[in-house]
């Protein structure tokens, strides 16, 4: 007996063939730009977000280069100020929060679901769009001027400076509601799509994270929205609300912004802790470890990410109760964490672990995740934060959380899902080299940064003392390691595109759901309507047939 | 645009009750099993578009609270400076709007096309109605100069923006210091809710158009119903505007 | 309000082929949407009644609770949360709660600021040394409160031009972050950094800040100890 039957009363209304998979349904580029199908759109952030990726990596690249050595070398201070800014942005709100959500959210969620499509596929449509708009009015920035205030656009110097300050706001202010209509969309998905069978104690943990994520999408992001208006009337109008000038109160820009931007946070890195559930069941072949408390750590951190705002603001002059009851909260973080951070080790402990090239980057996730998180922990201590603040601890910490867990956790996705959504199998040799070389690149640019920021060198700095040379030349000698890698890793793909070998229906031999359709899926995703009759990682009740390969 | 296409053919077939689960009306968009799946899916996503709506205004609220704690004489000041009758005439205005719109669901959830008809173009009347009032008490901030930030004090044409010659500030400077903080925050709350009654136009005229083509039925009126919740939301933000700006006792002494 | 008297148990069709998957919608009677309007207009004219009334304080939290209890209205009759699913309630009361906490920890903020360490909150005009935005205000020493203090002692204002006076940003670094000595001048730093920037490219383009601001965007703060001494804020 299949433990994912098919329910034969499936509606047969004629949309699509189930024996032509969504790739061959229809051919042309206005198949793709027009098409309602959540796996085209998903593909089309996939690629939209992968370009803005290179783009803010080669960036951050320039950075590291000119800080290969201290004084003026490959550009100038305002140029530096300009690049490091272009960095932050781009790869916030163009890259990072897209990332998951949107792009291998979009491609996964409604099969995970057994669904044909999200809820409602024109506004998925039409997130996309919105995103693109966004990126557009960034891109006019650049080319405009670009912007030197640091991704974060503090006022008042974000009100006087200047530079395309008011088109790059708008770029965000717009993306930020592409956001806002995908969270809606995947909640009501999540609600109102799940196949029969599919009960919220059955629900894969990737779509609780995605769930958590879009409950911070809908209610955080509109904060910024309002945020970065009051930003754009300063600078058009000048109406003074964040201008000491006239009676204003710029620290409360400060609170404006982070009451997003820490949930955005969240936003970046539940979806990432989301992914490495679903590797890290599959390749040991076991339920994860207390189900039941990871997805309710997954919730819990969505809420706490509410209170926590103000740790990025303990030296901004803010009230002393603030900057106490801030940190207390601040504590809070690390309970969901720490609980997912157990039951991940609870499930790899003594499994039979299969080493795959997703699984690296998944095992990778969780070692420096507990770097980013326990480094966390210092700055939430207000008397450490008072030394460590906006030194390249901070850029350490942070990275560590959005790239060595969100952005390898995204790495591990695609890996996973490629076969999936390409129907290509890539060289997975090669693969797990292209893996060592990121993972030792990363670690060589950020380990050193810790020393260098607790030693006291300030981050977004153009210029340093002679002491600190070693360590940043440490960090950007890593930073070609990890372009390297980075450049073989899409030139990989690309070639798997081309001339990939077919991959199989199931290559991991996951008893997850999205590998009971057909591989890549057809125009509505299952041949006919799924009913889940186990859990995703019940791999003791999955049958021969579903593991297998084929 | 499944749904938009035609819904007479729809009606007709149904009546004919030969439909069987196999084959969607056409309003019913092909990933649904059901009307009451798609029905509710259109709620809570309107619901929950309401939620982000209603985080969008809470940070002018939260900066309203904090500037008005500081500047209190100011804010006393600057709303003394808006019409009463006005602000109550239209909210008076925009609450019997959000009535017709609950009563236009209503009716079309009794299939009363015409009854919906008449109730929808009764809820566009009543916003038009607000935005000509909001642009009556706008120019007469114009022309004292009661305006945001910077522009405080200086008189300017509603329509040009541009200095009105031989206008006098005298206006402005007699109120206390700060009162241009109390202007910003209304110009940008009013402002911004004004965009939201305009965007709220414009969806009801298309409303009224799909229910003039007959799309709506007993069956389907999920746009009438998602549409009104939006409508009450910018009712609901009036609805506390209208205490905050126009209601302001006197904290303290003027000394203007 | 009158509505269980007279709201007609209709539903929204039950005879489609679809069954119980049909919709089935509330519908209310046209009396209890209208005893509801008048609800509404009721509560409005109630609060523009008690406006007139001198109630100091209290005045905000009556016309907040008259339009909360309005708001009660419109969300459960108006907006079906009555006879709705129960999750869109609960998205409104999540939307409500965070908005809650948006309120209750910015203000923990805004409103205490320099309450333990009166120095380190403390904000000045640097011309006047009157009291800036954000000030602690000792309520001991200043029985008029925040409002009526701010207005007293600040210079003549200046709501028409942005650069006749001299103010102190807000963000009061602490005196001992300024690791590295900080050599400009504080006119200096509070003018822009791109005005500074050109002038000393060899320099870090930070130079102008203190080491551990919390921004660049903050490089117009002045380590404290260059401004006027805090006591000045306080005649």
């Amino acid at each position: 007996m299949a433990a994912i039957t098919t329910d034969h009363k499936g509606h047969g209304d004629g949309h699509g063939d189930p024996n032509v998979s969504y790739l061959d349904v229809k051919k042309g580029i206005m198949s793709w730009l027009i098409t309602l199908d959540h796996k085209r759109i998903g593909i089309m952030y996939l690629v939209s977000v992968m370009t803005f990726f290179v783009f803010a990596g080669v960036m951050a690249l320039l950075v590291r280069l000119k800080l290969f050595t201290p004084g003026r070398t490959i550009m100038d201070p305002d140029t530096y100020n300009r690049v490091f800014t272009i960095h932050g942005v781009v790869m916030v709100f163009l890259f990072i929060i897209p990332a998951i959500p949107a792009a291998l959210g979009n491609f996964v969620l409604p099969i995970m679901l057994g669904a044909k499509d999200v809820a409602f596929p024109r506004l998925n449509l039409l997130s996309y769009y919105i995103y693109v708009l966004g990126s557009c009015f960034a891109i006019f920035s650049l080319v405009n001027g670009a912007v030197d205030t640091g991704w974060t656009f503090y006022t008042p110097y974000s009100t006087t400076t200047n530079g395309a300050v008011v088109a790059m706001v708008m770029g965000a202010f717009i993306a930020g509601f592409s956001s806002i209509l995908t969270g809606v969309n995947f909640i009501v998905t999540i609600h109102k799509l799940r196949a029969p069978g599919l009960t919220w104690s059955r629900l894969p943990l990737f779509l609780w994270g995605i769930y958590a994520t879009s409950i911070l999408q809908v209610l955080a992001t509109p904060v910024l929205a309002i945020t970065l208006l009051l930003l754009m009337l300063e600078r058009v109008l000048d109406i003074g609300i964040f201008d000491p000038h006239k009676g204003g109160d710029p620290v409360l820009f400060q609170h404006f912004f982070w009451f997003y931007s820490h949930p955005a946070v969240y936003i970046m890195i539940l979806p990432g802790m989301a992914i490495v559930n679903e590797l890290i069941a599959t390749f040991t072949h076991r339920k994860i470890m207390g189900y039941r408390a990871v997805f309710i750590s997954s919730l819990a951190l969505a809420l706490f990410s509410f209170l926590v705002w103000a740790h990025h603001m303990f030296v901004s002059g803010q009230s002393e109760y603030a900057n106490m009851v801030f940190s207390a909260l601040t504590f809070l973080v690390a309970i969901p964490s720490g609980v997912k951070v157990f039951n991940w080790t609870g499930t790899l402990y003594k499994a039979s672990i299969w080493v795959a090239s997703p699984m690296l980057y998944a095992l990778a996730f969780l070692f420096q995740f507990c770097i980013g998180g326990l480094t966390g922990l210092f700055l939430a201590m207000l008397a450490t934060d008072v030394h460590l603040h906006d030194t390249y601890f901070v850029v350490a910490h942070f990275h560590y959380v959005m790239v060595g867990s969100t952005v390898f956790a995204f790495f591990g996705g695609v890996h996973f899902w490629w076969p999936k959504i390409t129907g290509k199998l890539y060289p997975e040799r090669t693969a797990k080299t292209i893996f060592w070389i990121i993972f030792v690149g990363y670690n060589t640019v950020f380990l050193p940064q810790f020393v260098l920021g607790s030693r006291g060198m300030p981050r977004r700095y153009y210029d340093y003392l002679p002491q600190y040379q070693t360590l940043h030349q440490i960090s950007t000698v890593g930073s070609w390691i990890l372009a390297f890698g980075g450049f073989w890793m899409i030139f990989m793909f690309i070639q798997s595109l081309r001339n990939g070998k077919k991959s199989p229906r199931n290559p991991w031999n996951s008893a997850g759901y999205e590998w009971g359709s057909p591989t890549p899926p057809p125009l509505e995703n299952f041949v006919k309507q799924p009913v889940f009759t186990r859990g995703p990682y019940d791999y003791h009740l999955a049958t021969d047939a579903e593991v297998a390969e084929d | 645009m499944t749904e938009a296409t035609a819904a007479a053919e729809n009606e007709h077939e149904h009546a004919e009750g030969e439909e069987h689960h196999g084959d969607h009306p056409k309003w019913l968009q092909h990933h649904w099993d059901t009307p009451a799946q798609q029905f509710d899916a259109a709620k809570i996503g309107m619901w929950a578009f309401l939620g982000q709506e209603l985080l969008f205004f809470s940070g002018l609220f939260v900066a309203y609270a904090i500037y008005r704690t500081w500047y209190g004489d100011a804010f006393a000041a600057g709303s003394h400076e808006l019409s009463r009758p006005l602000g109550t005439i239209n909210t008076c205005v925009l609450l019997f709007s959000s009535l017709t719109a609950a009563l236009a669901v209503r009716s079309s959830q009794l299939g009363k096309k015409n009854e919906t008809t008449v109730l929808i173009l009764l809820t566009i009347a009543c916003a038009f109605a607000f935005l000509c009032i909001k642009y009556m008490e706008y120019h007469v901030k114009f022309e004292h100069g009661l305006l945001p930030g910077s522009f405080f004090g200086t008189p300017r044409d509603i329509l040009t923006f541009a200095p009105i010659p031989g206008a006098t500030s005298e206006h402005a400077a007699a109120l206390p210091p700060h009162t241009h903080a109390f202007f910003s925050l209304y110009f940008v709350m009013t402002g911004l809710h004004a965009i939201h009654v305009i965007i709220g136009i414009g969806v009801w005229i298309w409303i009224l158009r799909r229910n003039l083509r007959g799309d709506f039925s007993r069956r389907y009126f999920t746009p009438v119903d998602v549409t009104a919740l939006y409508w009450h939301l910018v009712d609901l933000v009036w609805i506390y505007l209208f205490p905050m700006l126009y209601l302001i006792d006197y904290v303290g002494p003027h000394k203007g | 309000m009158s509505e269980h008297d007279t709201a007609v148990h209709d539903h929204a069709h039950d005879d489609g082929p679809y069954g119980e998957a049909e919709v089935h919608a509330h519908i209310g009677s046209y009396r209890a949407y209208f005893a509801v309007f008048m609800g509404l207009i009721f509560f409005t004219l109630l609060t523009v009644g008690v406006a007139g009334i001198h109630l100091g304080r209290a005045n905000l939290a009556v016309a907040v609770i008259i339009a909360s209890l309005k708001a009660a209205l419109v969300c459960t009759f108006f907006m079906h949360l009555k006879d709705d699913n129960k999750f869109n309630s609960l998205i409104l009361i999540a939307a409500i709660t965070f908005i809650g906490v948006f309120f209750a920890l910015t203000l923990n903020d805004v409103d205490y600021r320099g309450a333990l360490d009166t120095q380190s909150g403390t904000r000045v005009f640097l011309q006047s040394g009157a009291d800036a935005p954000g000030s602690w205000v000792d309520p001991i020493k200043h029985e008029e409160g925040p409002a009526g203090e701010g207005s007293k002692v600040e210079p003549a204002p200046t709501t028409t031009s942005t650069g006749s006076a001299q103010v102190t940003p807000e963000s009061t670094a602490p005196a001992m972050s300024a690791a590295t000595p900080t050599e400009t001048a504080t006119a200096q730093s509070a003018a822009p950094m791109q005005s500074a920037a050109p002038t000393q490219s060899a320099a870090p383009v930070h130079s102008a800040a203190p080491a551990h601001s919390s921004a660049p965007a903050h490089s117009a703060a002045p380590a404290h100890s260059a401004a006027p001494p805090p006591s000045a804020a306080h005649p």
